[in-house]
């Protein structure tokens, strides 16, 4: 697990320095009880998600989550809730296969987005992950999603503002328990 | 420079909001970037994407079919446009055929250049901008002024004025107000569009993958909620394999923003299920148009070839002096800045770089810092040389160029009789601060030297090859030959003297040929490619009858003349290229030589001790053209100055050569800059290794009265070595 902890350390140093939020859930069950604390401080009443193993074991029917007609649903919702496959840890990045329309609609569509990631997908940096992502399905998939932070522009004065037309918050959890290892 | 130009800089000179806009940006970006660039390698780096790209442009045909049939084997439509037209045509004719009503794009700088909005809109649809700063743009009927941050000249009162009309509401100032406005309003947008337009910043031939970068996730929205979407795809962004994404991916952000990498990075390979407003999950129309126009022209040519190499990510603009002063506006066209002036010419028409080329004053700073490894202060004057190819030279230029310089008597004694009769103008005092009638633009801003009265040659006479012939002196120690240059010939001998005195203290001999001319570096920067060879081969042949070990000058722009320029200028003669090869392997800057053959100062033996402040300004083309900043500075130390660094001592200080006299009113401020920089810390002496950059800061500090010195190197080391000597 030490490689895994260099890099999850790394990785949260650059995410929370561009606006992410990370945290780190050690069982399945605490990771459940992390995204209700998360659904409880945003206050969010509506709360679309995107099928996937991970997804299906947070068991997000307790926050009644809506997982069908995501093109109305995740446009009025006030949290998106993904899976995602790889972490890079150099720039705090994170990697989907968002081929499936639900995962892209449920991470742009709505005001802030939280990710799933198991700490076992972490590596070090892009030349990895575009190895690992081709290798996976042999050929590439239709469409790969890298996210680093919530949006953003500068377009205005030069002045930062956080929260464009994708997200404005981006909650990172990582789960120990689980996921296929790379390699 | 056209009237309309010059109006054109008026204008942006005069605009408050665009100074204080760019001059903050020029501050800031220096830092980012460099702390975007931390613990990386970045010479290797561009090594490895100059070398991909300049391979994928060779190569941009089989590229192109190998996309091709690769993303269509993905379910992608590609379409060849060979021209603008071509292009616009397409998109048109798919959008009519699938009745699309509302088209949403996302940030592309190939659709700017074919003007597809305009097209699309003068045919009825409803085209919106969803990049923040393209969107403000649209709204306000105003072009971009930079390629990657468009509306970086408006205020945010500006903004919040042309959201008020546009919303019909009273819109305050407020930024992240306005953004909320701009997320509010889009949002309706993409979720209604039928039909979405993106670029692409990369595109994988070996794959069929599109790579697409943005932060505030508008090209994902727009290739995820239409069942349509059109991807317009300059060949130039065409690379083999999908490994070759990283290395571009790890510099365009950091070059083009400072950020390690942008909020979204979106790699589309052929077409992804989409779910349309009435709910059908369905397969998305994914259509790609592969757009030549101009760039198999580019590809064509050896000399702008490399032009190809570019990956957008403005970071020339971003380091240009001229730029950071009047912004995009100026440059009159799609395309801006250093690359852009040459972007302009082969995919907008020659025409319209003819007059923003002449902007340039070549600094060379673009070049440090371009991820492509660009050449494109050469590419600049390659265009500049074509101009005037086309255009022909003025008869001034033409004169002075072709006849005047490179005929060395002549110029010479032109020199001779003006220092004879300048007393008028310059009352006796070394420094002229105003000329009369026409002749008054010369010295806006900065006094001009008097013309010495006794020229370098004269002073040097023991050294001159001819009198060495005469005397027959046996050569015991290395000889080294001094290339004087135009300024220390006739404006600033005391350099050329310094430098004798240093030279002799090394233990070794100075020559000085006395057939040598002007280094043909004006003529070259000017476009006049035949009086550059002219001069080249003339000063070669003075060097060669001298039969020197070495040769240096006290100016870095004639040592990369001698250097560089020309083995350069005359590779394509075979009779003289090898003696300007040999010529130029015996050249060395003044500074560098004495570095080399002092152990780096240390065996100058110079006194140690408080010496005068001093503060060192590096002249553009001796650390942008020749990367030398290191040796003068440990040649002060050991001259015993304290040396105190002024903030940007690498920026421009403006000389350009002629520039400061076509272009006062850019000249002019990007001197002021300099001078206030070198004042604020508060120096005895600014020590400079170039007399135009002399020349510039001088008379600069003489129109504000500064007690300030400005020397050349060799004089502040030749001064230590006469109290050394006199302290003996």
């Amino acid at each position: 697990m030490v490689k895994s902890d260099q890099l999850y350390q790394l990785f949260k140093e650059r995410a929370e320095a561009i606006s992410a939020q990370v945290c780190r859930a050690a069982t399945l069950a605490d990771a459940q009880r992390q995204i209700a604390h998360i659904i409880d401080d945003l206050k969010a009443q509506k709360v679309v998600a995107a099928r996937s193993r991970l997804v299906e074991l947070m068991n997000l029917k307790q926050f009644s989550a809506e997982f069908d007609n995501l093109r109305q649903n995740a446009a009025d919702a006030d949290l998106g809730i993904s899976e995602f496959d790889l972490a890079l840890a150099q720039t705090g990045t994170l990697a989907q296969d968002a081929t499936n329309v639900d995962a892209r609609l449920v991470s742009m569509l709505p005001p802030a987005h939280l990710a799933l990631i198991y700490t076992r997908r972490l590596v070090p940096g892009m030349a990895e992950a575009l190895e690992v992502l081709r290798q996976k399905t042999g050929e590439v998939p239709a469409y790969l999603a890298f996210v680093s932070g919530p949006s953003r522009t500068a377009d205005i004065e030069r002045v930062l503002t956080i929260g464009v037309h994708g997200p404005g918050k981006l909650f990172i959890l990582f789960i120990d328990e689980g996921g296929e290892p790379i390699g | 420079m056209g009237k309309i130009l010059k109006q054109n800089v008026r204008q942006a000179l005069d605009n408050d909001n665009l100074r204080t806009a760019l001059g903050n940006f020029g501050e800031d970006y220096p830092r980012a970037r460099q702390a975007a660039y931390a613990n990386i390698d970045f010479e290797a780096l561009r090594s490895i994407i100059s070398a991909t790209k300049g391979g994928a442009a060779e190569d941009m045909e089989r590229l192109a079919s190998e996309f091709t049939r690769v993303a269509e084997a993905r379910g992608a439509t590609v379409y060849r446009a060979s021209t603008a037209q071509e292009a616009k045509k397409y998109i048109l004719d798919l959008a009519q055929k699938k009745g699309v009503k509302t088209v949403v794009k996302s940030k592309s700088m190939a659709t700017e250049e074919i003007h597809l909005n305009s097209y699309l809109e003068e045919n009825g649809l409803d085209v919106a901008e969803t990049d923040l700063g393209e969107w403000i743009l649209q709204l306000s009927g105003d072009r971009p002024s930079h390629m990657v941050m468009p509306a970086i000249h408006m205020t945010r009162r500006q903004v919040a004025d042309i959201f008020s009309a546009e919303t019909e509401q009273r819109v305050e100032p407020d930024i992240p107000a306005m953004v909320k406005i701009a997320r509010e309003r889009l949002r309706k947008k993409f979720l209604s569009a039928e039909m979405g337009i993106t670029g692409a910043n990369i595109a994988v031939a070996e794959t069929g993958t599109l790579v697409l970068v943005t932060n505030e996730g508008n090209a994902r929205l727009t290739s995820t909620l239409p069942p349509l979407h059109v991807a317009v795809v300059g060949l130039e962004k065409l690379v083999p394999k999908f490994s070759d994404i990283e290395p571009i991916l790890k510099a365009l952000p950091k070059s083009a923003t400072g950020q390690a990498i942008t909020s979204y990075v979106t790699m589309i390979t052929g077409p992804a299920p989409v779910i349309t407003a009435e709910g059908d999950l369905t397969q998305k129309e994914l259509h790609i148009v592969l757009l030549d126009s101009g760039r198999t022209q580019l590809r064509d040519d050896p000399v702008f070839k490399q032009a190809l190499q570019c990956i957008r990510c403005a970071s020339c603009l971003n380091v240009c002096p001229v730029f950071q002063l009047v912004g995009g506006h100026v440059y009159g066209y799609v395309y801006t800045g250093g690359i852009g002036t040459i972007l302009t010419a082969f995919l907008n028409g020659f025409e319209k770089s003819q007059e923003i080329q002449s902007l340039c004053l070549g600094c060379g700073r673009c070049k440090t810092v371009c991820p492509g490894q660009i050449d494109i202060p050469r590419l600049i004057l390659e265009l500049r040389k074509r101009v005037i190819k086309d255009k022909g030279m003025s008869f001034a230029n033409k004169l002075i160029f072709e006849n005047i310089l490179p005929n060395r008597p002549l110029f010479h004694k032109l020199l001779r009789t003006a220092a004879a009769v300048q007393k008028p103008f310059t009352g006796g005092k070394p420094m002229v601060r105003h000329l009369p009638l026409h002749l008054a633009g010369l010295t806006e801003g900065r006094s001009l030297p008097a013309l010495a009265d006794v020229p370098l040659r004269d002073r040097l006479a023991k050294q001159t090859d001819d009198h060495k012939q005469k005397h027959k002196q046996k050569k015991k120690v290395p000889q080294v030959g001094l290339f004087g240059g135009c300024l220390a010939e006739f404006a600033y001998p005391e350099i050329g003297v310094a430098v004798r005195d240093v030279i002799t203290h090394l233990g070794m001999e100075l020559v000085y040929p006395l057939e040598q001319g002007c280094c043909g570096y004006p003529a070259y920067s000017s476009g006049a490619a035949s009086g550059a060879q002219q001069a080249a081969r003339h000063n070669i042949e003075a060097f060669e009858k001298s039969g020197v070990d070495y040769i240096i000058t006290p100016c870095p722009t004639c040592t990369w003349a001698l250097m560089r320029g020309y083995p350069l200028w005359l590779k394509n003669d075979s009779e003289w290229k090898g003696r300007a090869e040999k010529m130029a392997a015996r050249v060395s800057d003044f500074s560098a030589f004495v570095y080399q053959h002092s152990n780096e100062g240390k065996s100058l033996q110079l006194r140690e001790g408080q010496g005068p402040v001093v503060t060192y300004h590096d002249s553009c083309h001796l650390k942008n053209k020749l990367g030398i900043s290191k040796e003068p500075r440990a040649l002060l130390t050991a001259a015993g100055v304290q040396l105190k660094e002024m903030p940007g001592s690498d920026r421009c200080c403006g000389f350009g050569g002629s520039y400061s006299i076509k272009y006062p009113e850019l000249s002019g401020p990007i001197l002021n800059r300099k001078l206030d920089s070198a004042l604020s810390v508060q120096p005895d002496v600014v020590a400079v290794d170039c007399p135009g950059c002399l020349l510039q800061i001088s008379g600069g500090l003489d129109q504000r009265n500064a007690p300030v010195k400005v020397e050349h190197t060799a004089q502040i080391l030749a001064r230590s070595l006469a109290i050394n000597k006199g302290q003996k």
